[in-house]
């Protein structure tokens, strides 16, 4: 069996800010934690979540990885390295969380610009954007200023750059900004068919319901800290539980407006049926619990 | 890392080395450069000293230039201000020899200034840093010239520099002395080199000396 | 390599798609078209003073665009997050600083080509004596500007304000013009602490006297090769320095 490897490692990653307030330092806060012990592994070929509230820390965790802020503490292995060589960021796509393009220039420079970044060689280039272009829905306007684009439009040319080299190793912080239902449909089904040719991929979000269909594994980070790591799919497996509805009250059951319910796990469902069968408690329905990320993340954040 | 940073100490010291080669031959050539400059104190103000300082002195010359032929253009000025202007642009390009030239004999030749010591000045000043000048001798010459009253040592002087140079400051004088000697002997040569000067004045610069040129051209029509 | 070279051509295309940097260049092409005008009150010397005047404005124009250029480079790119997408990709942060100035220096050049192109047309229009003195004051401008190109991105890496970058860009400039006043006063200063900072001054600013040449009052005869070679060092340590900088700074 071949063995899945991780293709990032991180042990203990600290990260503190200077604060530059001059109040808050009198206070006697010099300086604030950004990331605080935080350890994990991205396997390669998966789709790995970072999910938490604005200013949890995930930004951090990203540029850390890519090697743009240097760490208090704490170790970083990517394709099983140290540091990265400049070499590596040919297989590197990157989507900042906010970014700024330059304005005057028209998108098909900007795109052949970064094309020529990664040595794309001249008789590919061309192909290779319009190829993107049609995918991320841009074709039409190679030629315009992107002063003349809107958030949205702005958010898709970063997502083109993002892939522009077919990487191995791909980071999106909050991909899904600025995008109406069309595109982010576009973009869940860019990453699907990314993720079915092999590569890596690192999503920072606090949107969930995007998070839920996509990720093999999500991790919750909260105030710095990152709570715990699940699968998703496989948490929703273990945990398969059923409400029933009976007629009276049991122990531990709950009552809603003179409804009684009662929770049970999916293996001793039958036992319990059976057993309500005995007592003659009447049933009324069985209903497969829905547990959704949603009421996870506010459970292990909250 | 590693890589870059012994490219930048290779790459660095090699800038080093070359700067130390070429500091020498920088310093010697400043040094030239700093003896061309006018020494003295004379025009130093403010303005000449910025301009100095900040390395467009041919630029401040030429302003300078333009500022001196409005004032001289407009008869409002003391001949005083006139030299100052010329001691200016002199501090700035003592190399510019148009200023000595039309400086020196503004104030010297112009009856209402009459000042042949400040026309002395400007115009040895113009000698001492253009000593190969072609004209400025000959410019000192006729000045002290007029300043005696030496109306031939005069003519033959500024009709020398009238040769090869556009004056029309000169040419008015000489054409002037040329219609004086003709009233008094009415010699026919005299009024025909009057005339020949007028007849060059035609397109002066300075609309005083065009006027004049036109109205004696006019008058000696015969001549023409 | 490549990369850089990609850097430099874009850096290019930024400059010249930006409008505010037409409209200034275009103002100054304007500006020295009109020193004709000055034909009238120059009085037999408008060669001389179209000829100066329309190499300051040069000079002057072009500086003005360099600094601001170049002295809010990094710092804009740093503070839009826009470097991020350069650096997370096969760029070293020594390519993007090299790419950057090759593409500043190259806008410099042809903004001064442009700029002496047309003045060269007033000039023989006004026929005007030009001699090769003509080419070596723009390539000699070129060179200054060259210098200050580096001088801005190195204070655009140092310096976190756009204003600071930019008002110790111009000083240096200045200061670069009087460098020779600098050195004889620290000659006249007793004072030891004083004099070593003077004569400091003198030794880092860049020699802006002699790259000057438009200014030289009578010609002499330079060696164009040493004065290169001062030029080509000067932009290789700056550029050390910068490196150096650069690669420490938290962005």
């Amino acid at each position: 069996m071949a063995q899945i490897r991780n293709i990032i490692e991180v042990r203990n990653l600290k990260k503190e800010y200077k604060i530059t307030d001059i109040f808050k330092r009198l206070k006697g806060d010099k300086k604030k934690v950004g990331v605080s012990d935080v350890s994990f592994d991205v396997k390669e070929g998966e789709i790995f979540s970072i999910i938490g509230l604005n200013g949890a820390g995930k930004t951090t965790i990203m540029k850390s990885i890519l090697g743009l802020l240097k760490l208090e503490s704490g170790t970083i292995r990517v394709f099983s390295k140290k540091k990265l060589s400049r070499k590596d960021y040919y297989k590197i796509g990157y989507l900042p969380e906010i970014s700024y393009y330059p304005k005057e220039v028209k998108l098909m420079d900007l795109m052949q610009y970064y094309a020529e970044l990664y040595n794309i060689d001249k008789v590919y280039r061309k192909k290779i954007i319009e190829e993107i272009f049609e995918i991320m829905d841009l074709k039409g306007r190679e030629n315009d200023r992107l002063e003349n684009f809107s958030k949205g439009m702005l958010q898709k040319v970063g997502l083109a750059q993002a892939v522009l080299n077919e990487p191995k190793l791909l980071f999106l912080d909050e991909p899904m900004s600025g995008l109406d239902p069309l595109a982010r449909r576009m973009v869940m089904d860019l990453i699907l068919r990314l993720k079915k040719k092999g590569t890596t991929i690192i999503l920072n979000t606090h949107i969930l319901s995007d998070v839920e269909k996509l990720s093999d594994r999500i991790a919750f980070l909260d105030k710095g800290e990152m709570k715990t790591i699940i699968d998703f799919n496989s948490y929703q497996k273990k945990n398969e539980n059923y409400v029933v509805e009976i007629d009276r009250y049991l122990d531990k059951s709950i009552k809603l407006q003179d409804r009684y319910f009662k929770k049970v796990s999916k293996d001793d469902l039958n036992d319990f049926l059976n057993d309500l069968n005995d007592k003659n408690i009447k049933i009324y329905s069985i209903e497969k619990e829905n547990i959704t990320l949603e009421q996870l993340f506010l459970e292990k954040i909250i | 890392m590693l890589k870059s940073r012994i490219y930048n100490i290779i790459v660095g010291f090699m800038g080093i080395i070359i700067l130390i080669y070429v500091s020498s031959y920088m310093g010697n050539v400043e040094g030239e450069l700093y003896r061309m400059q006018y020494q003295g104190e004379e025009g130093k103000s403010p303005i000449t000293i910025n301009n100095k300082l900040m390395g467009f002195k041919k630029f401040g010359s030429s302003i300078l230039w333009i500022k001196q032929v409005l004032d001289v253009g407009s008869f409002d000025y003391k001949a005083e201000r006139i030299k100052e202007n010329s001691e200016k642009i002199s501090y700035l390009d003592p190399y510019f020899i148009s200023n000595y030239y039309f400086s020196g004999t503004v104030v010297a030749l112009i009856k209402s200034y009459s000042r042949y010591d400040y026309g002395f000045e400007i115009l040895k000043r113009g000698l001492k840093y253009n000593p190969d000048d072609k004209y400025i001798k000959n410019y000192l010459g006729g000045v002290a010239a007029a300043s005696k009253g030496d109306i031939e040592s005069l003519l033959i002087s500024f009709e020398s520099i009238l040769e090869d140079v556009r004056d029309d400051r000169l040419m008015n004088v000489v054409a002037y002395i040329y219609e004086e000697k003709y009233k008094k002997t009415k010699n026919k040569e005299y009024i025909k080199k009057a005339v020949y000067y007028w007849d060059k004045m035609q397109n002066a610069k300075e609309e005083l000396y065009q006027k004049r040129a036109l109205k004696k051209l006019d008058e000696y029509r015969k001549y023409n | 390599m490549k990369q850089i070279i990609a850097i430099a051509k874009f850096t290019i295309k930024e400059n010249i798609s930006n409008r505010l940097f037409n409209a200034f260049i275009g103002f100054g092409l304007f500006i020295i078209m009109s020193t004709v005008f000055l034909k009238e009150i120059s009085l037999y010397e408008e060669s001389k003073v179209i000829y100066d005047s329309g190499l300051f404005l040069i000079e002057f124009f072009v500086l003005l665009i360099t600094i601001f250029t170049s002295a809010t480079l990094v710092l804009k790119e740093t503070k839009e997050k826009s470097i991020y997408l350069v650096l997370t990709k096969p760029v070293t942060r020594n390519m993007y600083i090299l790419g950057k100035v090759l593409g500043l220096i190259v806008t410099v050049f042809l903004n001064i080509a442009i700029m002496g192109g047309i003045l060269y047309g007033i000039l023989v229009w006004q026929k005007a004596q030009i001699s090769l003195e003509y080419m070596y004051s723009l390539i000699f401008i070129f060179y200054k500007l060259s210098l200050v190109v580096v001088i801005g991105v190195l204070f655009s890496v140092i310096s976190d304000s756009v204003i600071t970058a930019n008002m110790f860009t111009f000083s240096i400039y200045i200061l670069g013009h009087a460098i020779y006043e600098l050195k004889m006063l620290a000659d006249k200063i007793e004072n030891i602490v004083v004099k070593s900072i003077l004569e400091f001054l003198y030794r880092i600013l860049p020699n802006f006297r002699v790259l000057n040449y438009k200014d030289y009052l009578k010609h002499i005869d330079i060696d164009f090769g040493k004065i290169s070679l001062y030029v080509l060092g000067y932009l290789i340590i700056t550029m050390v320095i910068i490196n150096i900088v650069f690669n420490r700074k938290k962005i």
